[in-house]
């Protein structure tokens, strides 16, 4: 009887630590590949280049679009001085020092990535659409009602800041979440969603998205003050 | 050659005990005092520290060869403890994990506190791991001192 216990024991033993001996190499293996995952680098490709070479070239065009100062005879003179100067608000906020650093790194990684998204959300959405050109749109009484056309895209106007405001948000908890071990950035698993690549294309569609709203409103400012 | 390999491992099987500890003590200490929270509500998470270090001296004042001559077990050890060091040198140092960066204190508590209810199954299981093998260890000395016993008979 004492040697089936001391049996057992020793079989409990060995499947104890046996079981502790796998679930380590399991957790040990997971951060392994989590950690390829999270620490992925995206080395940008020519195409990418000449997305961020088309992107400076629309800020330098609305640059030029809205210097042109209306003239005084102008019934709505104030109205297209007001917009001139939230215009001018937003390229100061977007062309910055900071957008250069962005659109000047060769490598990409998750934390490049939280960087970009938060410049987007703060700079683009909060400081120049919800703060600049939203006011714009949401004051029924406001003189710039009485200019024809500026009526005319004003749902094109209230459209574009509705869909560009929030359209980060979802890559910031993707990006957010990646401590989670079912996090993936494996570029090879082209089926899967990969973090740093994925989210870095999302953000640039919202740029280009962003950027070509402003500059369309440039033009249409800048058709105006002939 | 067995020998010198257990040497190694159970040479290890201490000092990645003490950095595992360590690391651990760190990253709690840290962010409780960040936090303004008093460092005995995560009292608990050293339990299972104290338990298998009171184990590793009985093993060590008690001469516990099966304990001490087991590969298997100080591998397993090493194992655990290593695998403490990592994800808690992770939740340091690893800043491409985000919630690193914006939680504020330079540690990602999130993916620290997620693994923590591994490391206590984990511990426990070599605490009790290591009890079995000292049980045994005392059986199998009365089963060689019963034998000698035969003999003289």
């Amino acid at each position: 009887m004492k040697n089936i216990v001391i049996e057992y024991f020793n079989i409990l033993s060995y499947t104890i630590t046996g079981l502790v001996f796998g679930l380590a190499s399991f957790i040990l293996l997971i951060n392994v590949f989590h950690y390829n995952s999270v620490n992925e680098i995206y080395v940008k490709q020519d195409s990418d280049y000449e997305i961020n070479d088309k992107l400076k070239e629309k800020l330098t065009v609305i640059n030029s679009n809205i210097q042109k100062i209306p003239s005084r005879a102008n019934p709505n003179f104030i109205d297209y001085s007001n917009i001139q100067t939230k215009l001018n608000i937003c390229v100061q906020k977007i062309n910055t020092k900071e957008l250069n650093n962005i659109f000047n790194k060769d490598k990409i990684t998750m934390s490049d990535v939280y960087d970009i998204q938060q410049f987007y959300k703060i700079n683009i959405s909060n400081e120049c659409l919800i703060k600049e050109l939203n006011t714009l749109i949401t004051d029924d009484n406001s003189s710039l009602n009485n200019i024809a056309s500026f009526k005319t895209i004003k749902p094109f106007i209230e459209d574009n800041i509705n869909s560009l405001k929030d359209s980060s948000d979802y890559i910031e908890k993707v990006i957010k979440s990646n401590s989670d071990y079912s996090f993936s950035s494996n570029v090879v698993k082209v089926s899967i969603f990969n973090g740093v690549q994925d989210s870095y294309y999302e953000l640039i569609k919202e740029y280009n998205n962003a950027i070509n709203f402003i500059y369309d409103l440039s033009k249409w400012y800048n058709s105006e003050v002939i | 050659m067995k020998k010198i390999i257990n040497f190694i491992l159970l040479s290890f099987r201490y000092i990645l005990f003490l950095g595992s500890f360590a690391i651990t003590f760190f990253i709690f200490v840290t962010t409780n005092k960040q936090s303004n929270n008093n460092i005995n509500s995560s009292i608990v998470i050293f339990i299972p520290y104290m338990v298998l270090l009171i184990l590793f001296f009985i093993n060590i004042i008690g001469r516990q060869k099966k304990v001490n001559s087991n590969i298997f077990y100080n591998l397993t050890c090493c194992l655990v403890f290593f695998t403490n060091m990592i994800v808690g040198y992770r939740a340091i140092y690893d800043k491409n994990m985000i919630l690193n960066k914006i939680m504020g204190y330079d540690i990602n508590m999130i993916y620290f506190n997620n693994y923590v209810i591994f490391m206590k199954l984990l511990m426990y299981g070599l605490c009790i791991g290591n009890i079995c093998f000292m049980a045994t260890k005392r059986e199998q000395k009365e089963i060689i001192s019963n034998k000698k016993e035969i003999e003289v008979l």
